[in-house]
């Protein structure tokens, strides 16, 4: 599938901003599923300094630089991404869960020093025991990783709501937790304190769904919107993504903007401004198929 | 040498007449038999010779400069409340010169060692790659900051500074209890416990050949030049600010080695490289010195919630513009769980034996050791397996064997469930030294804080340390806590020790230059603000040393009573003086009396005493990295002397004993002149002074006009006691008997106290002064345009110059001073106005950074 994306951020500020700098994840990342024929970012005002680099988790990033006095804000993203499905696996064949960190500790190779680095707490996700106590009723003993991560997919798209007003970014995850909703970020957090729990390896994933649905199907719960998702190490596959949102495998109706141990490692715009006083945001996302004939 | 010579060969030695070692404890000073070891023999000998009296003196000198200097562990000096003062023992921990050599080798070595382990994580780990190291005890420290990964130091080392905590166990072997690669604290104490130490012994410092500590700064300063490649680099002390409780020694250390204490929010990122915030503008750094915690050095790539960091450090760190010391991220080489790994670690990358061991510590995320630390954790202390504790907080962690049983199966089972969480450490039986205690030598348990630094390609280790001792003698390490106390430590040489001392010479002044470090935009704010407040103090203690003395002394005339009420008025901006009516003497005059009370000892009192007196106190200590000691000092006493001696002032039922708030108001003004005298004496004329300056005579030169619109517009001021009051409260009453010989006359008092420009307490002086240090501060454009600051000096000063005491002197029918007031009138506008446009041209650029929260 080939797909135009665009990705609208608006700020306006109360106080005119002097200066500013920011850390951006708006170009998506090329990958085994995903091609990236074209993207441009395109600032405004234009920035003193414009910079493409590539982060620890080898995400492409921007930093930018405004020198020029301004009261607003346009990062505009646009990009033309082909994705492939994923392939069908067979999750009856991944390796039983409880013994995945173990091979990991033993394992030094470059995949299995990728894998490992996902295991343990990072900032937005804490393993608490309310965490592994949910995680366990997917995890029994010897279950395949693959199986009981996607029973676990099941279990938290059924046992929360959907709500964009419950949070906001700097909810704490246990509020989700005892409130049973949130939104795509706040079930992907959670799915990746659960499994890590449990020492399963997994990473957060951000980034975009299709929009406008093909004929016949519903629309996903997310779209307009940036979403995320998160991806599980599960050998001999690797790295499976799944949809606690969307209670689905991923496929080739997300586009992945790039991944880390959570939101604070990819969130789309990072800033430090002098003046400014308060602001206001607006995002517009549009994912649309773009016809194989073109 | 292996005789030692036994303790009561001669007299009976009275301070160790109750000393006793503990069993199985090693005694620092006394053999498990009772001899006094060599090394401690001249210091014992010299401190039992002096006279008892001496030493109680010597004690409380020690006590009042540590006092005096400030010396505290938390947030705001000089007052009591949440900061504790320093504790310093005054008897210093001796170590012998080839003991000392020992462990110099073994830190250097272990110096190195960790330095080699952070270039590999940092850059190729190859440690975890050829599983030398479990990826794991990487990848779980929240210490390793991913962004910082692949910045190498284009030159010099990733650990500048490093310090490791010591331990003695019953063998008599040192111990590693912990490292310190962030940004080790406690070199500033370690270096004022000396400096106190070594005043209030000197005799015995002498005596003993103590090495000297100033050649390690040097040192340490000379590789940090070195590193950035510049012959004279400008290098920043960066701090998280007053609120750190390590504040005072970073202020300290930044004023010993002539660095610019800087905040966050002093520096700025443009284009790769790092900027400091001056009153003249941006200046590149090249060097930071970082005391702020690497997670929060950068609020784009790293917390971004960060308050204390600069943003885009990162990018200037990737871009090897700027050398960082120690290097973001180096707190990952501090987790206890890398402790077990370094004699490995030492034979892979350096071929060598670790020479110092650490003390036994299991990790819970290796499976093997895990089990053993459960088997065994009745005998262990269990700890974070990453996290590091404040300097003086309860050091190693929990005992096990002494926990409730519910709490040590929940203990347990945490291990259980993550392991790699936690460290399990063998408890040492720590080794103690003589301490003082309630007037004679006791032993204490200690642990040693060392410190090392990069010189060259190579380290070398500051011969001293910072010794703390527990208040207890219980000899276990973990229960080393916070309110114990501290040492000083002398490394005794074996040969004559040089002499060198930084005290007098600040690094940055070896070269012959004439200006020091820069101003940044916040110090020059606080200067400008520090003048103020002393000025206002001054002033405001003048007024009401002056009414009260009329009050008390004799009776004040009838007509006295108004012009006190006039004066108090400048302050408490009431104006009920304007009718007078015969009989109410007694009423004014308790109404003078209460409203005094009230000014002088109501806490917070806007309009009063205690409020500018608080507000010194604070902007005194924002910029103590740059006053002179004498001057500091001389503000900690004014502070301590109004607050012992109010409450002796203060009489029950609101009165007060005139007499001693006279007294206690003559000796605070006496400081305050001791203060303004140093500010003009010792001070050298940078723009740090102009700022200070400045400050002092806005406030004075505001201060004298209202005083003149208030005594001098109503009433008949030359039948009164105005004129007389107000040249009093001008400190001008000298020079006016001086030159006129007569009682007081309104012409010559305008001329002398509004016009003279010689006379340096009139609004003239003030304004001319005033408009030269305007025009000496740096400026944008090239000195074509006149700046507001400029424009607005030029007008007053102008003014005054030009104002004939004749036409200031003429009254109307009514006998309203138009011109006079209309002058007033103006200075008074004026003045804020000059304030408002200084702080918007020379201080805004230290305006916060705002977290963009996105």
């Amino acid at each position: 599938m080939l797909y135009d994306v665009s990705h609208r951020t608006t700020y306006r500020y109360s106080i005119p901003v002097s200066f500013s700098h920011h850390l951006l994840h708006l170009t998506p990342r090329p990958g085994e599923r995903q091609l990236c024929h074209r993207t441009a970012l395109t600032v405004t005002p234009t920035p003193s300094r414009h910079v493409a680099a590539k982060d620890y988790f080898g995400n492409p990033i921007t930093f930018i630089t405004l020198q020029e006095q301004h009261t607003d804000l346009v990062l505009y993203a646009r990009s033309t991404i082909e994705v492939q499905p994923s392939t069908i696996l067979d999750p009856a064949v991944t390796m039983p869960w409880d013994r995945v960190y173990d091979e990991l500790w033993h394992d030094p190779s470059e995949s299995g020093l990728d894998a490992i680095q996902y295991v343990f707490d990072s900032p937005y996700t804490q393993a608490t025991a309310p965490v592994e106590e949910l995680a366990r009723k997917a995890f029994t003993p010897d279950r395949p990783v693959l199986a009981a991560a996607l029973d676990l997919t099941r279990i938290i798209f059924e046992t929360f709501t959907y709500d964009p007003t419950a949070t906001t970014v700097s909810t704490p995850l246990d509020h989700v937790f005892m409130a049973r909703r949130g939104v795509c970020q706040d079930f992907a957090h959670l799915q990746l304190a659960c499994l890590r729990s449990l020492k399963v390896p997994a990473r957060y994933v951000s980034g975009y769904l299709l929009t406008r649905p093909p004929q016949g199907r519903e629309r996903l719960i997310g779209a307009d919107v940036s979403h995320a998702w998160l991806s599980v190490w599960c050998p001999p596959f690797g790295w499976v993504d799944v949809d606690p949102t969307n209670n689905l495998v991923v496929s080739h109706e997300h586009i992945t903007l790039g991944w880390g141990r959570d939101y604070g490692d990819v969130s789309p715009v990072n800033g430090a401004i002098f003046g400014g006083g308060a602001h206001t945001v607006a995002v517009s996302v549009e994912v649309a198929p773009i016809s194989d004939d073109r | 040498m292996t005789t030692l010579l036994s303790s009561d060969t001669g007299e009976p030695r009275s301070l160790l007449r109750s000393y006793r070692t503990l069993p199985g404890v090693f005694d620092e000073m006394m053999t498990a038999d009772g001899l006094i070891r060599p090394h401690w023999r001249t210091f014992i000998d010299s401190l039992e010779a002096m006279p008892e009296h001496e030493l109680a003196d010597r004690w409380r000198g020690a006590a009042r400069l540590l006092h005096e200097h400030g010396l505290t562990y938390a947030a705001e000096p000089f007052i009591d409340g949440p900061s504790r003062p320093w504790q310093l023992d005054f008897v210093p921990a001796l170590m012998q010169a080839g003991e000392w050599r020992a462990l110099e080798a073994g830190l250097i070595q272990r110096a190195r060692l960790i330095n080699a382990v952070l270039a590999d994580l940092y850059g190729p780990q190859r440690l975890l790659r050829d599983g030398q190291l479990p990826s794991a005890l990487l990848f779980a420290n929240p210490h390793f900051l991913r962004p910082c990964h692949g910045i190498t130091p284009r030159r010099g080392p990733f650990i500048h500074v490093y310090a490791v905590d010591l331990g003695r166990g019953s063998d008599g072997r040192w111990w590693v209890l912990a490292d310190r690669t962030q940004a080790p604290s406690g070199v500033g104490f370690a270096l004022e416990n000396r400096i106190v130490l070594s005043r209030c012994l000197p005799e015995l410092f002498r005596e003993c050949d103590v090495e000297r500590l100033a050649t390690y700064f040097h040192a340490s300063h000379l590789s940090l030049v070195d590193c950035t490649e510049r012959e004279n680099p400008r290098i920043v002390l960066l701090t998280p600010g007053p609120s750190s409780e390590n504040y005072f020694a970073h202020a300290y250390l930044a004023r010993y080695l002539g660095y610019s204490l800087a905040e966050g929010a002093d520096l700025t990122v443009r284009d790769n490289r790092v900027y400091l915030k001056s009153v003249d503008g941006l200046k590149p750094v090249d060097l930071i010195v970082r005391r702020v915690d690497g997670d929060l050095c950068d609020p784009l790539e790293l917390k971004p919630d960060s308050t204390v960091g600069v943003a885009g450090l990162l990018q200037a760190a990737r871009a090897q513009t700027v050398t960082i010391a120690n290097a973001l991220g180096s707190g990952v080489a501090e987790a206890k769980a890398l402790m077990g790994y370094l004699p490995e670690l030492c034979r892979l990358l350096l071929g060598e034996e670790l020479k110092i061991p650490s003390i036994r510590t299991l990790w819970g995320g290796d499976a093997a050791q895990r089990a053993e630390m459960l088997a065994s954790l009745d005998r262990l202390a269990v700890d974070s397996a990453f996290k590091r504790r404040p300097m003086l907080a309860r050091s190693g962690g929990v005992l096990a064997g002494v926990m409730a049983e519910p709490e040590r199966r929940a203990l347990e089972a945490a291990i259980v469930r993550s392991g790699h969480e936690f460290v399990g450490h063998e408890v040492l039986t720590l080794s103690t030294t003589p301490t003082w205690v309630d007037g004679t030598l006791m032993p204490r348990p200690m642990t040693l804080r060392m410190f090392v630094a990069a010189h060259g390609d190579d380290y070398i280790v500051l011969p001293g340390g910072l010794t703390r001792i527990a208040s207890t003698a219980d000899p276990r390490a973990i229960l080393l806590q916070r309110g114990d106390g501290t040492k000083d430590t002398w490394v005794l040489a074996d040969k004559p020790v040089s002499g060198f001392s930084l005290l007098r010479t600040p690094l940055s002044y070896v070269e012959p230059k004439r200006t020091g470090k820069d101003l940044p935009s916040r110090a020059a704010d606080n200067l400008f603000w520090l003048g103020r407040q002393a000025e206002r103090c001054e002033d405001r203690m003048r007024i009401l040393r002056s009414v009260l003395r009329r009050l008390t002394e004799d009776p004040a005339p009838l007509q006295d009573i108004v012009a006190l009420e006039r004066a108090l008025s400048v302050l408490t901006g009431v104006s009920q003086w304007m009718t007078w009516r015969s009989g109410e003497r007694t009423h004014r005059v308790a109404g003078l009396e209460h409203q005094v009370y009230a000014l002088l000892f109501t806490p917070d009192h806007a309009q009063g005493l205690m409020e500018p007196l608080a507000e010194l106190r604070r902007t005194a200590s924002l910029v103590r990295d740059r006053l002179s000691l004498d001057a500091w000092r001389t503000l900690s006493r004014l502070q301590s002397d109004i607050s012992e001696r109010s409450p002796q002032a203060m009489a029950p039922d609101n009165g007060f004993i005139a007499g001693d708030t006279l007294i206690m108001l003559d000796d605070a003004l006496r400081l305050l002149a001791a203060f303004s005298g140093m500010e003009m004496e010792n001070m050298t004329r940078s723009h740090g002074w102009r700022f200070l300056d400045m400050g002092r005579r806005i406030e004075r030169a505001e201060h004298l006009a209202k005083l003149m619109q208030s005594l001098l517009l109503h009433g008949s001021p030359e039948e009164d006691g105005s004129l007389l009051l107000l040249l009093e409260l001008a400190d001008s009453l000298m020079t006016y008997r001086s030159r006129y010989l007569t009682t007081p006359m309104l012409p010559p008092v305008l001329d002398l106290l509004l016009l003279d420009e010689t006379n340096p307490r009139s609004v003239a002086f003030q304004l001319v002064a005033l408009r030269d240090h305007v025009d000496q501060l740096p400026r944008d454009s090239d000195g074509e345009v006149r700046s507001r600051e400029q424009r607005l000096t030029l007008a007053l000063s102008t003014e005054l110059q030009l104002a004939e005491v004749g036409d200031l002197y003429a009254a109307d029918a009514t006998g309203h001073r138009g011109k006079l007031a209309d002058l007033l009138e103006r200075i008074v506008l004026g003045l804020p106005q000059l304030s408002e446009h200084i702080t918007g041209s020379y201080f805004s650029l230290g305006e916060a950074r705002r977290p963009a929260d996105l």
